[in-house]
This record gives structure tokens, sequence and C-alpha cells, in this order.
């Protein structure tokens, strides 16, 4: 089943949560709506999901070729996961995943028996047989999420909603179980949309990721084009950490302070405001100067107590500077605190403010 | 006073490594004022009844007059709470959910019964309703009596009942996750079928509170009942106001046996529903 909104806008008040926003979400894959906070992506993914309507009478929403904007949270055959699990306190794990299929009306529902069987089934799937009995307040954070997800998946779910499904646990089961989640997408092969702000989620779980900020998407793509080859200054931004220089593109080359760029993307350019980004390993740091192009720095921290060495440099002009490198790379330029060391720019990208 | 002040310490010595100072002066205090207020009155009345022997005892209580006004008593009381629970879990809901124009009048409107004199909400039921009351008239051409009848007796007693449960019940509802209902509807579930497998059964035990307090309320109640109630023997005439008849006969042995059993069934009940509650709770209690 694909997913396809078209031209949703709503307003809470006069904030615009949404403004005009049209997506396609290709059948069975898993995708990650990011954003920062009252960015609209929780916003839209209700307004999929039907308990939220948008403002305007134009848009649309499709479940395959079906509009599905007039039909109600209840019709829509939509699974949904909350933030805080949102398990009904009163009943059992069991009852809580075999709710969705004990309000069936007579005709379509299930025997007892096949109730059972299904929710085995899914007890299964999530890991947590023998847990049938327990209430939701005598398991962890990560099993009641679990078991939020199962209920969900009982009624067979033509899409699965997931509102920052990993928002309220600790760091290392929100690992576990994304990953989890990866497996477990594979396995039951429904599309499926997530929320979340965290963007290392987003990359590593997600088949697509939409970046949004503002009410508006900034970009849809794998994680590796909106990591490498982002469309959008916020993109770049957002995405892992990032180096910003402001500066000018005069004839086709960027001159930002004493580093000079030549850049295929602005080549036809002439005169205008720029600003370039530079991920932080991107960044080359050498003890002595090998050249143009360099900017002097003085090493103001080095954190090495991770898979890489993490630099935090300052330029003259009191500018700091994020670098990361390997460890053996560290060892070979011998730098260390308030030492004198040179940067050059291996790789970037520069976004063209306004023509002057 | 100097050993009841400390005899808290005594008797649960494990809870001396708290950090939290004070507990023998508390416990021994709340001790004191339980037992001042509560126990020893309560302790001395039956003490009391024991002095008239069982057999005049079980006379005094199997009188028909005595039975008819206990039934009345509990059989209103209880109607009444019903009828609370119910009305009461509607006007909660009204409260929390909806916004509307004096509302907040409304929600002031509930604490009257609490802060009214009781006879002064006796007087005014009975202008309303007796036969020539503005509500009174009509209902007799319907061809029924409201004043000085049973009907009268359970609407006094529904008055002073209501605060009870709308209180208790407002937070439970004002605490109810919208998400739970949003979950419910995104697996398929009617309105009904939400509220009646996720929204009643998360409010249940503190709507079954507010039966308990509002029935307990009711069965005590004097002041309103009297002026309605018409006070006939074996047909409107309530335990408490049998008491105060006995007493005024001089009859305190006879009085104090019909307080002993209300006393022993009105704590029965409580403990019944109190048990209700604890079962219910098991999924709560537990961690």
């Amino acid at each position: 089943m694909s997913i396809k909104v078209e031209h949703i806008s709503k307003s809470f008040g006069t904030f615009k949560a949404l403004d005009d926003v049209s997506l396609t979400i290709p059948t069975n894959k898993l995708v990650a709506l990011l954003g920062p906070s009252g960015s609209g992506k929780t916003t839209l993914l209700r307004i999929i999901a039907g308990l939220e309507l948008p403002d305007n009478r134009d848009s649309a929403i499709y479940f395959d070729e079906e509009d599905v904007v007039d039909r109600k949270v209840t019709d829509r055959q939509v699974g949904f996961v909350f933030q805080h699990y949102a398990l009904f306190r009163h009943m059992t794990v069991f009852e809580n995943i075999a709710f969705g299929l004990k309000v069936q009306p007579k005709k379509v529902r299930p025997s007892m028996e096949e109730i059972k069987t299904r929710v085995d089934e899914l007890l299964g799937l999530i890991q947590l047989e023998g847990l049938a009995g327990r209430y939701p307040n005598q398991l962890s954070g990560g099993q009641r999420q679990r078991v939020a997800l199962a209920r969900a998946l009982a009624v067979e779910p033509k899409v699965l909603l997931l509102d920052e499904p990993f928002g309220a646990l600790d760091a290392k089961v929100r690992l576990e179980l994304r990953r989890w989640l990866r497996k477990l997408h594979e396995e039951i092969n429904v599309t499926s949309v997530f929320v979340t702000h965290d963007q290392e989620e987003a990359l590593e779980v997600a088949d697509y990721v939409v970046v949004m900020s503002n009410g508006k998407i900034e970009q849809m793509g794998t994680p590796e084009d909106v990591f490498h080859r982002p469309e959008t200054e916020f993109v770049m931004n957002f995405i892992g950490q990032v180096n910003q220089f402001h500066g000018r593109v005069e004839r086709g080359r960027g001159v930002f302070g004493k580093l000079v760029v030549e850049d295929d993307e602005i080549a036809g350019a002439e005169n205008a405001s720029a600003r370039m980004f530079v991920r932080p390993h991107e960044i080359k740091v050498t003890s002595r100067s090998s050249g143009n192009h360099e900017v002097p720095v003085t090493v103001l921290h080095v954190h090495k107590a991770g898979p890489r060495v993490r630099l935090e440099l300052q330029d003259d002009e009191n500018r700091t500077l994020q670098v990361d490198m390997s460890h053996d790379d560290f060892l070979m330029t011998e730098l260390g605190k308030n030492d004198k060391a040179y940067v050059s720019v291996q790789n970037s990208r520069i976004f063209i403010s306004e023509e002057v | 006073m100097n050993s009841l002040l400390t005899v808290g310490k005594n008797i649960l010595p494990a809870k001396r490594s708290s950090v939290i100072p004070g507990f023998g002066l508390t416990m021994g205090f709340t001790l004191f004022y339980m037992s001042m207020l509560v126990l020893i009155p309560l302790g001395g009345l039956v003490l009391f009844t024991t002095s008239m022997g069982w057999e005049a005892f079980w006379q005094s209580i199997t009188d028909p007059r005595v039975l008819s006004s206990l039934r009345l008593s509990f059989g209103a009381s209880f109607i009444a709470a019903i009828l609370n629970a119910f009305f009461g879990l509607i006007v909660a809901w009204v409260l929390v959910r909806y916004t509307f124009p004096f509302k907040k009048v409304i929600d002031a409107l509930v604490d009257l019964p609490f802060a009214l004199p009781t006879a002064v909400s006796g007087i005014a039921l009975v202008t309303i309703y007796s036969q020539n009351g503005i509500v009174g008239r009509y209902v007799e051409l319907l061809g029924f009596q409201i004043a000085f009848t049973w009907i009268g007796i359970v609407i006094a007693l529904t008055l002073i009942g209501l605060p009870f449960v709308v209180r208790t019940v407002q937070p439970a509802l004002e605490d109810l996750e919208k998400e739970l209902e949003e979950v419910a509807a995104s697996l398929g579930a009617t309105r009904w079928q939400t509220f009646k497998r996720v929204i009643f059964p998360a409010i249940q035990p503190s709507l079954l509170t507010g039966f308990a307090m509002a029935l307990a309320r009711a069965i005590g109640e004097y002041g309103s009942v009297i002026f309605i109630a018409g006070n006939m023997p074996y047909k409107t005439e309530i335990a408490p106001l049998l008491i105060v008849i006995k007493l005024e006969q001089f009859d305190y042995t006879g009085a104090t046996a019909i307080a002993v059993v209300m006393l022993i069934a009105a704590f029965l009940i409580l403990l019944f529903i109190n048990l209700i509650q604890w079962w219910n709770r098991r999924y709560s209690d537990e961690n």
C-alpha cells in the first residue's frame, strides 16, 4: 500500500504546522519523518492516520488509488504507535494485543481460538512469549513499546504509523529497539512511517528520510542522499555536524576569508554572498603549512575518547571549527592542545544566498 | 499523653531508619486523634449496648418499626447513591470534556450541597416538591406525590450526595490520556466501545469511591430528610430519626441498639467496597 498526500495545510491558531505539503511514500517502505520540534512532522503523521483533519478542502490522502481524506480514523485501517505507548493499564498484555480484534463487528470478528492464535503469534514476533498475563506496569519501557506495536499489528493494518516510537526509552534500549524495528519491518512488510527528531535514528533505520522544517518538506531521499547530497542549507545543517563559513562568490570562486574554493556548483555565479558548509571529517589539519588555501588555527581541545579523534580549533577571527579524524591520522599530525595548525577544506557545499 | 505521643515508635520500630523525621510524633498524634474522635465514642456505643443483654437487643432491633426504618434508610440511600453515580458521572464528564458559558458557575454549584446547612436543603426541597410547590403541583396531576413519600427521601439523599461523585470522578477524567482514546479509535473501536472498554474501566475505581462516599453520607443524613419525609412510622421514618425519637422517650438502650446495627451495616458496606477497590487496583499496585 502506497501513501500519497497532496496539498495538506494545517494551522493551530496562528501557528502554521503544515504548509501545502505533498508527499509520496512507496509501498512497503520504511520512511522516517525527520525534523526539529515544531516542524510539522507529527501533525503530518496524525493527518495520515485521520487523528487530525487538514484545513484545506483541496487536500487529498491516497492509500493506493483510494482517497481516504474523508474517512474516519476508525475506518482507515492504520496501526498507530504513540511515544508513551498508550497501553490500556487495566488490561493484560494479551488483552491489549487482542483489543483491536475483539472490538470488530460480530460478523467479521475472529473466534476466541483464532484471536488466541493470532495473539500468540504476535507475542512470538515481539519476543515476549510468556508475558501474556502481565499488566503494562510490570513491563519495562522497551517491552511496553513492543506490546504497543503488536497491538497495532494485530488488526493487520494497511499502514503502520509510529510517533517518536523510541523517544521515551533510554539510549541503549533505544538502539536495540530501532535495529529490531528494522528487522521486523523486513519480516512483516507493511508500509511504515515513523516520526523522529533523532537524525541518527532516521539515517540508520529508514529506507527513505523526509526532512521537514517549518511545516514544509525540505528534502526526501535515501539516508545516503540526505547525508551526502543535501539539497538545502537546512538539511546540510540539520543532518550531521557541520562547519559554516560566511563569504562571497567572486568570478566562479568561493572566497571565505583566507580559504578560496573552486567548485563546479558555483562556476557560473558572479559576485554574490555565499555560505559554505564543511563536514568535520572533510577538513584536513596539518602542523606545517603546505601551501595556499589554508587557514592558520589554534587547537583548543582534543577529545580522544571515541572511535575517532575530535578536535576543536579556533581561527584568527575567533571562529571555532569542529574536525574529526582517525586516531592514526591524528598521531601523524603530532598536534596537541594549544598548538598552531593549518586547515584546508577537502570537500564542501556552497549555497549562494542572493545575487548582488 | 506523653506515652500516646511516642507509642508509634514502639509499635513500628522498623521505620526508625527513615530520613523523614517525626514518625513517632505524627503516628502518635494520629492514633490519639482517631481514638478521641472515632474509636472511643464508637467503642463506648457498643459497650453501652452490651449492657442491655442479647435478648433485649434482638427484640429491640427486630421490632417491625425499627426494621422498616432501617430498610428505608439503607434502601433509599442505596438508590440515591446509584442515581448519583450515574448522573454525577455525566456532570463530571460535561465539566471536564466541554467548554460552555457559565461552566465555572455550574462547577461551583456542585459544591453547594456540601456547604448548605442540611435543614436549608430540606426546606428548599419541600417548597418545590410539596403539593403546592412548583414541581409537586404538576407531579400530583400525574397521580403521585414526591414530598412525604420515599421518593422525596431519595431526592433529598441524592442532593446531599451529588458532590462526592462529581468531585472524585472529575480528576480521574482529567487525567485520562487523550492518546488512549485515539489508539482505541485507530484499532477500529466505536465511541461506545471506547467508552465501555477504555474510559469506564479507567475511571471506575474513582466512581466506586464516589459511590461509597455518597452512600455513607446518605445513610447518616438526618437534617434534610426529616423535612421532606413526612416521618410516618412504618412508611417514611428513617433510622436516624427513630434514634432521636427513642432518645426523646428516654429509651437510651433502644436508640443505641439501632445505632450499633447502622454502624455495623455501614462498616460492612464500606469494607465490601474497599475490597472491590483493592481487587480492581491489582494492576496498578503491583510493581
